[in-house]
């Protein structure tokens, strides 16, 4: 107890000291049960929660495991309700089973009586249960599998689901792994092997039939997929975000496995092909035509082997719908955070199912797959004309005011110039702002009304080094992929949602090849909104370990 | 012989060593000296002592005096030895041996509760009468026993015939039991009938099943509730158990709801034992919960950080916002919970903290102000180990049950914090036997396996209460009320961890408060004086902080978590909070650098720099009034001469001066001096000559004062918006001040002037209250000038009492009464000349005596 990497706190979170001898040993003791919720430079806090806690249990450690890492990495006494607390709620995890019963079909059993009558009496419950077998069994409707599940969770009583799921259509999927050439891809070269870590999470999620894998982002979430489904076998369903995302998939499928451009599908606004392995948006399965989901018999009208959900943290709501009935089946969730902005992580557990395999994100930035980019916030000061008109403005045109002031523009022509020679992308929200940067750095707009042709040929030059400097609108980086740049500057508009904009970043920013971080500018008018923003944004980067610095306009040249 | 003279003799006779041991045990039969033996036998058998001794008994002694009680005649001289008491009392198994039996007698009679009969040659064993009063303090059913049949007839009417009902009833059910005519007679036959050995078996074996779970309800106490209690159900149909007893007059109707079970049927249902079993040994708990010490002192050792960090943020908290009492005493709920939101944490918790706080003195009652307030104390910069000591020892004494909080009144309202209601004098007694039994219970339980296996037996409430009730039985309800609070609070203080007792917990049962905070002294890690610093703004303290470190760390940023880490997070807003206090940019990163484990992150010191730079751009002040003249020189010329000091004058701007008294005062010092002042309205322009310039500042000041509640009544000087002499509220004013009146209230003012020379406009309210307080504290009485509710102004020589919640509470010496006055209604307040007449004189004294 004397000096443990670890402070337990009595708010259910526990700080880690990233420099601490063991900090290792204990970040991969604590992750199994806690979730990552900030990781700035020396203090890492993670979060004990119900939903943590009853993953643990999916993943067969029991509280006197949980209690015994706390207890022994702990520097200072742990506070003992919360280990009460702890004690309490993993007990809660499969007291009540899901099985399969060979006469009945799909039964709720339980080892505890009281359990078992208290959830029956729940009135929302009782509906989805059959009759009584005896004491400590009841037949489940085969067709409430998911929606008993999420109700149960919700009661705190959560199901362990052991009742299996269907085969599926057998369709044979290989990796094209060739060991012995190199550690790791590089891309469209030949050799290549799973990394050990995404090889673990695949086998880990085969293991425990349905659940999610967390990897940062960055780290191939893509081969995580590809290998459960080389382990599968069978035909697969794979739910994405966006079409740029599906064509990823697909390019990434082509190369690392046996599949062929035949044998997989586009299920998008676009296209509609249902093939042995089919690769769907949310957004395509989600749309509404006169009250009916027309897109929705895709997910049960095939007999899939295994679902694929990208990017489990924007899942939308219809979809957990959905998914719901989709439980007899193995479902496979990737995602960077467990941590949804809209509080439904419980729907993931019950649904998808437990997290299966966590990397904590420090573990694989140390193995350099993945690397940070420097953020740096230049501050500009406001002529005091400007000063004087953003004071006098409406609140709706504040941001407007301050985010689009001209004294930006010198400063990103400094930037470039001090840049010059990197690739470098420049982002903001207002087209008028755009269009003079781009006349005064020189460089072609990206914006709305940009052909896909134009933008094509343009990201195409960019990629090639023929093109330097592109000047991108926010409207661009939402629908298109992004080529990759060392060097970003943001002079207005924020960059999607907070948890967006850390994972865009790294994928935007690749590190320079003499191993120099990317860098991120974000050019901000001192003492406006845009500032109050900025500091938003610093929090939240700055908690996601990125490094931040913060700069006067007058200081460029200095740092 | 009567009794009393008997346990004189007796006690006379004994031995010095046994008198001690006496007198030791009972110290009150001293206490006051005694002169003689028969006082002293007198004293002993004095309801009191004899309940005080009663409280120390033991379950089995408590039984054995019963037993005595229960089967001795002190009239006829019956005695009890320990071959009549054998049947009485039966243990668990097996039967008690005299010897045993003789001992126990032999104890109770050092306790002077029994006395010795005069040897028989017929005796082989001593045999023992109870003292007087014994049988009364024991109460009307000793040992959980009904009274006698004879007794419950002689109650009441209604019994008696319900008696005679039974032996008519038995009668014809063919029992052998002959009816009676008179209830005393019934009983008599009733109880002859249940002495035949062969009636209770046969009787049993005819009950319904659930008789003898019935039975044994009745064992803690005879009397029980049963609706219709008065019902006569025939022998032949009793179907339950209540309506079988009812029917053979076994259990006799005491009202319509009530029933007791009569002394020769509860013994017979209990084989003829009083106490069964008797119970000589303390009971044990089948398989007590071993704890590993581990956890034990895990446990303990968070609650004792979790529970000084917490008094610290108490602390810290009351000194910023005192803490309010309710009218009716105690803490409110609302002020519990802004406390509780301040410490984030639960308000039963702010009020367990503000509770242990007021015992350790670290809070106070303000009595002027009926606010709790930080107390001046050097707690916060003691080390851990003595500030737990201070709390524990305060703990220990303290003489309320902070658990009690929160719990329901019979008047609907809950018990508050600091409350009257929570006082329990006798909470430091039981604390201290909880203590004890903790300390035995771990030695007795504890398997010698399990001390070596590094484990400890977890002691539940209902074990300690069960053992405390065994070694005193008397107190039983007492502890079943108490004792669970208490564990749970000595948890909270790491004496109990995870229900075990700890080495804190053992030193402090052993009466050491110093040993147990050596114990902690040992045991707590050492303070920190560094932190880590990061990015995101924030810093985290790893563990305790050197107060004064902790301290200066809360003004630069602001605290969040909870836990043994700290985590302070800056920014701009608590940075200026840290600068307004004095701090400067380069001390705060000093600050900083000296005391982070790391290196200062950029962003914050550039959020230090930045924020630094520029604080105090616009800066504020008070002020009473302003001076401004375009020439600069007049200006110069004012401050330069002497005479104005008094008025505070200060040059802000070439052409601009503030003065620190109020504006009459200004125009009317200058005017005295010879300068011609011209007033100036709030926007800035001169007033015009169409009011008086006074009106100015006087005019509204003037309505406000005789219309308490219209919006001019605000301070002086600031008027209205739409100043300007026609839109003056003097013109709406439904009565216009006579010249007289204005005059008056001039000179008044004028006089007030020149009294407190500096007295600005904010100053007025506060130097009444203080004259008011001063006036309080000296006894002295006051003029006040009162505006009564019709807008009439008067004023009156009043003696002050109190001050508080915004009222005044005066003695008029005049109407020899006691009143209420609200401050607002308060005009002005001036000490009567201290050369108070003799009149005077008496009024204030009578005041004090009321």
């Amino acid at each position: 107890m004397a000096d443990g990497p670890l402070i337990v706190q009595s708010d259910k979170t526990i700080l880690l000291e990233v420099d601490h001898a063991q900090a290792d040993e204990a970040r991969h003791a604590i992750a199994a049960f806690a979730e990552l919720e900030r990781a700035p430079e020396h203090m890492h806090s993670y979060r004990i929660t119900p939903l943590g806690l009853w993953n643990a249990r999916a993943a067969g450690l029991d509280a006197e495991q949980v209690l015994d890492t706390l207890l022994s990495y702990s520097r200072f006494p742990v506070p003992h309700a919360l280990l009460v607390d702890i004690e309490e709620t993993m007990s809660r995890y499969g007291r009540l089973r899901l099985e399969k019963d060979p006469q009945h079909g799909l039964v709720l059993r339980t080892s505890d009586y009281p359990v078992l009558e208290e959830v029956m009496h729940a009135k929302k419950i009782k509906p989805l249960l059959g009759p009584r077998i005896d004491a400590e069994t009841t037949v489940v409707h085969s067709s409430q599998r998911g929606a008993l599940k999420q109700l149960l969770l919700k009661l705190g009583w959560p199901a362990e689901d052991l009742a299996g799921y269907v085969d599926g259509t057998p369709h044979p999927i290989a990796l094209t792994e060739s060991p012995g050439t190199g550690e790791d891809a590089v891309p469209g070269r030949d050799g290549w092997r799973l990394r050990p870590y995404q090889k673990m999470a695949a086998e880990n999620f085969w293991a425990g039939g349905s659940g999610v894998v967390v990897l940062p982002c960055g780290a191939g979430k893509t081969l995580v997929g590809a290998a459960a489904m080389a382990t599968s076998s069978t035909t697969t369903l794979i739910l994405v975000t966006n079409t740029v995302s599906a064509r990823q998939w697909k390019d990434e499928l082509l190369r690392r496995t046996s599949l062929t451009e035949d044998e997989i599908g586009e299920y998008s606004g676009a296209l509609k092909e249902v093939r042995p392995v089919t690769i769907a948006t949310y957004q395509v399965l989600t749309m509404r035509r006169g009250g009916l989901y027309p897109h929705l018999e895709l997910l049960d009208g095939n007999d899939w082997g295994l679902i694929i959900y990208d990017e489990v943290h924007l899942l939308p709501a219809p979809i957990f719908r959905m998914t719901a009935d989709l439980q007899a089946r193995r479902r496979l969730g990737l995602t960077a955070t467990l941590v949804r902005e809209d509080g439904r992580e419980g729907e993931v557990f019950s649904l998808i199912g437990p997290k299966r395999y966590d990397a904590p994100w420090k573990d694989i930035e140390a193995q350099g797959y993945i690397a940070p980019a420097d953020c740096v916030e230049v501050r500009v000061d406001l002529p005091r004309d400007e000063r004087v008109a953003y004071a006098m403005a409406e609140d709706a045109d504040k941001y407007r005011l301050c985010a689009a002031s001209e004294t930006k523009s010198a400063v990103v022509e400094q930037l470039a110039a001090r840049h010059r020679g990197e690739q470098l992308l420049v982002i903001g929200q207002y087209i008028d702002q755009l269009d003079e940067l781009a006349a005064r750095l020189d460089a072609p707009v990206i914006k709305g009304d940009t052909s896909v042709k134009e933008r094509q040929r343009l990201f195409g030059e960019f990629r090639s080094g023929a093109l330097q400097t592109l000047v991108v609108s926010k409207v661009a980086n939402f629908s298109i992929d992004l080529p990759e740049a060392s060097v970003a500057i943001q002079v207005s508009g924020s960059f999607g949602s907070r948890q967006e904009e850390a994972q865009r970043l790294g994928r935007l920013l690749r590190p320079k090849a003499d191993g120099r971080a990317a860098r991120f500018y974000t050019v901000v008018a001192r003492d406006t909104l845009d500032q109050d923003y900025a500091a938003k944004r610093q929090r939240f980067l700055a908690e996601q370990g990125y490094a931040y610095t913060i700069l006067d306009a007058k200081d460029i040249s200095k740092a | 012989m009567s009794s009393i003279r008997a346990l004189a003799l007796d006690l006379a006779a004994r031995s010095d060593r046994q008198l001690r041991t006496l007198l030791a045990t009972r110290p009150d039969l001293c206490h006051p000296a005694v002169p003689d033996f028969p006082a002293l036998a007198a004293r002993a058998c004095t309801r009191i002592s004899l309940q005080r001794a009663l409280e120390n008994l033991t379950r089995p002694q408590l039984d054995m005096l019963a037993a005595v009680v229960l089967s001795t005649n002190v009239d006829s001289g019956t005695a009890a030895d320990a071959a009549t008491l054998q049947p009485l009392l039966r243990p668990a198994s097996g039967r008690a041996t005299l010897k045993e039996l003789d001992g126990y007698l032999a104890g109770l009679h050092a306790l002077a509760l029994l006395v010795r009969t005069p040897p028989a040659p017929s005796r082989r064993h001593r045999a023992y009468l109870p003292v007087t009063n014994l049988d009364e303090v024991l109460g009307p059913y000793p040992a959980g026993l009904g009274r006698p049949y004879q007794v419950l007839a002689s109650s009441n009417p209604q019994t008696a015939d319900r008696l005679t009902a039974a032996t008519a009833a038995l009668h014809r059910a063919g029992y052998p039991v002959e009816p009676m005519a008179t209830g005393t007679d019934a009983a008599a036959e009733l109880e002859r009938w249940l002495a035949d050995p062969r009636t209770w078996p046969a009787l049993l074996s005819e009950a319904p099943e659930a008789t003898g779970a019935l039975l044994r309800q009745f064992r803690r106490s005879p009397v029980g509730a049963v609706p219709h209690a008065g019902r006569m159900p025939e022998p032949g149909s009793g179907a339950t158990p209540v309506d079988w007893l009812l029917a053979r007059g076994l259990l006799v109707p005491l009202d319509a709801a009530h029933v007791e079970l009569p002394r020769s049927v509860g013994l017979a249902a209990r084989q003829g034992a009083v106490a069964e079993p008797w119970l000589t040994a303390p009971p044990q708990p089948d398989a007590p919960r071993e704890i590993r010490d581990s956890i034990r002192d895990n446990a303990a050792y968070s609650a004792v950080a979790d529970t000084l960090r917490m008094v610290t943020g108490l602390l810290d908290q009351v000194r910023s916002s005192p803490v309010a009492t309710l009218r009716a005493g105690g803490v409110g709920v609302r002020e519990a919970r802004r406390l509780a939101e301040a410490l984030r944490t639960d308000p039963a918790d702010a009020g367990w903290l503000l509770e242990l706080a007021a015992a350790a003195g670290l809070i106070r009652l303000d009595v002027d102000t009926s606010r709790w307030v930080a107390a001046e104390t050097d707690f916060g910069a003691l080390p851990r180990h003595l500030q737990w000591q201070l709390l524990a020892a305060a703990w220990l004494a303290l003489h309320r049950a902070p658990a009690l909080l929160g719990e329901e009144l019979p008047s609907g309202s809950s018990i508050n914090p600091l409350a009257a209601e929570a006082s329990r004098p006798d909470a430091p007694a039981v604390r201290r036997r909880l203590l004890e039994c903790l300390g035995q219970l771990q030695q007795s339980w504890r398997q010698p396996a399990a001390a070596r296996s590094g484990t400890s037996p977890a002691i539940s409430a209902a074990d300690a209460v069960a053992y405390l009730a065994w070694h005193q039985p008397r107190l039983q309800r007492r502890f079943e009320r108490l004792v669970p609070g208490i564990l749970a609070e000595a948890a909270r203080l790491g004496l109990v961890g995870s229900g075990a007792l700890t080495e804190l917990g053992a030193a402090l049962a052993g009466g050491g408060v110093e040993e147990a905070a050596a114990v902690l002294e040992r045991d707590l890690p050492a303070p920190l004086a560094h932190f880590l610093l990061q990015a995101d703004l924030t810093a985290v303290a790893p563990g305790y902080l050197e107060p004064e470190v902790a301290r200066e760390l809360a003004l630069l940023s602001d605290a969040e978590g909870q836990g043994p880490a700290a985590i302070y997070r800056f920014s701009a807003g608590s940075l200026r909070r840290a600068l307004d206090a004095g701090r400067d940019g380069t001390g705060i990163l000093d600050f900083l650098t000296r005391h982070a484990a790391t290196e200062v992150p950029q962003p914050l010191r550039y959020l230090v720099e930045d924020t630094a730079a520029r604080h105090g751009t616009l800066r504020a002040g008070p002020a009473g009034s302003y001076l401004r003249s375009d020439d600069e020189s007049a200006l110069e010329q004012l401050l330069a001469d002497p005479r104005t000091a008094p008025l505070g004058l200060r040059r802000l701007a070439p052409t601009v001066l503030v003065a620190r008294a109020g504006g009459r005062e200004l125009l009317q010092t200058l005017r005295g001096l010879g300068y011609s002042p011209a007033p100036e309205a709030h926007d800035g322009a001169e007033a015009g000559s169409a009011a008086h310039p006074d009106m100015v500042f006087s005019g509204p000041a003037r309505t406000g004062a005789a219309l308490p509640g219209t919006a001019a009544g605000r301070e002086a000087g600031s008027a209205p918006a739409g100043t300007g002499a026609a839109s003056f509220p003097v013109r709406t004013n439904p009565w216009a001040p006579t010249g007289e009146q204005l005059d008056q209230q001039l000179a008044l003012l004028r006089g007030s002037a020149a009294a407190g020379s500096a007295a600005g406009v904010e100053d007025g309210p506060l130097l009444g209250l203080e004259t008011l307080r001063t006036a309080i504290r000296q006894k002295r009485p006051v003029r006040i000038g009162i505006v009564e509710p019709g807008g009439d102004e008067h004023r009156e020589v009043l003696l002050p009492l109190s001050v508080g919640g915004g009222r005044v509470r005066v003695y008029d010496p005049d109407r020899q009464t006691e009143r209420v006055v609200p401050i607002h209604r308060v005009m002005d307040i001036e000490l009567a000349e201290p050369a108070a007449p003799a009149g005077a004189q008496t009024t204030k004294e009578r005041a004090a005596d009321g």
